[in-house]
């Protein structure tokens, strides 16, 4: 007699696991994992619970003197390399940019632009981070200290600048 | 009474095979790229100092410089060391006297010089060479992407020793 439905399968069948399937679930655990503690997951998501105002000092050096139209106080920037918020432009200060000459005995001197076509940008923006023990976190997750290069955008403006200087605003407000 | 009701037995096949292979060769690749020092290197832990140098630092960034702070490399985490000592040097210009050919040399108007003593565990792998943090080679020469806690920026490793058999 030939085979029949009721004979496919015996009554409450039930799932077996071969040494296959264990070896897939194994590694796409692993995967899991490996991404996880790559990419700082972890790290992340606890950073970013606990976020703290503070001052971020920067400098722009030698740009177009025209420029300095495009940075009004209010102005929201953006670290446009990481795509996260770098803060609200707090202050900002626009002096003759540096430069650097040298006469015909071969000495180097610093001078100021002459012709103050170009300047040099000093401000400060007010963001938000976490302070660890390994430096300040913006946004609770990219890594910024004095020295940083960081690629700040607004809707006016789009600039490189060096951060000099972060403080948590409770600590400046205090002295 | 039919096969299926005595139990179904999973028959090994071909393609089972290959699924094993393959996972076992992902598996033995994981194992060579993240460990195959530890396992099959034949190396030892000693202790090293060593010596980053950051040039043309602008002279508002010294006070940023502290002894008792840890180094990271920037671009993938390796923990580098204690830095122990810091030094630092007016940068020095070269320039050309115009009139007599002659080099011509001159303090950097407000530029420095900075040096990180460096201390560190490290292993010594077969070819000599310095590994911190299981990972990180370290020469003299070695382009350091730096991370410590109030200040980043790009050094060069001057000096490397062994502190400790």
């Amino acid at each position: 007699m030939g085979k029949t439905a009721t004979d496919a399968k015996p009554a409450g069948g039930k799932l077996r696991l071969n040494i296959i399937d264990f070896l897939i679930v194994v590694v796409i655990l692993g995967a899991i994992i490996g991404i996880t503690l790559r990419f700082g997951l972890v790290e992340r998501i606890t950073n970013q619970s606990g976020l703290t105002s503070a001052r971020i000092s920067f400098l722009i050096l030698d740009i177009n003197d025209e420029s300095w139209n495009y940075f009004a106080v209010g102005d929201r920037f953006i670290d446009a390399e990481h795509d996260c918020e770098l803060g609200v432009l707090e202050s900002r200060q626009f002096i003759p940019a540096e430069a650097f000459v040298v006469n015909e005995y071969g000495e180097l001197f610093k001078r100021n632009s002459g012709n103050e076509q170009r300047i040099d940008v000093r401000g400060v923006l007010v963001g938000e981070g976490t302070f660890t023990e390994d430096g300040f976190l913006l946004g609770g997750t990219n890594y910024i200290a004095p020295g940083s290069t960081v690629h700040m955008q607004s809707s006016n403006i789009d600039v490189y600048m060096t951060v000099t200087a972060i403080e948590k605003v409770d600590d400046a407000e205090s002295q | 009474m039919s096969q299926n009701a005595q139990g179904a037995k999973h028959k090994f096949n071909f393609i089972d095979v290959i699924i094993i292979l393959a996972v076992i060769a992902v598996a033995a690749a994981a194992v060579f790229i993240f460990g195959a020092n530890q396992l099959f290197g034949d190396s030892q832990t000693v202790g090293v100092e060593y010596v980053l140098e950051f040039r043309q630092v602008r002279e508002e960034f010294l006070g940023n410089f502290e002894t008792g702070v840890e180094v990271v490399d920037a671009s993938k985490k390796y923990r580098l060391g204690e830095v122990t000592a810091v030094n630092s040097t007016a940068t020095i210009f070269t320039g050309t006297n115009l009139i007599d050919g002659t080099l011509y040399y001159s303090e950097y108007p407000e530029r420095f010089d900075v040096t990180l003593t460096v201390s560190a565990q490290a292993k010594v792998d077969s070819d000599g060479m310095y590994i911190l943090d299981e990972g990180y080679r370290m020469s003299v020469g070695t382009t350091v992407y730096v991370r410590t806690p109030n200040y980043t920026g790009t050094a060069y490793c001057t000096q490397i020793k062994k502190t400790e058999a």
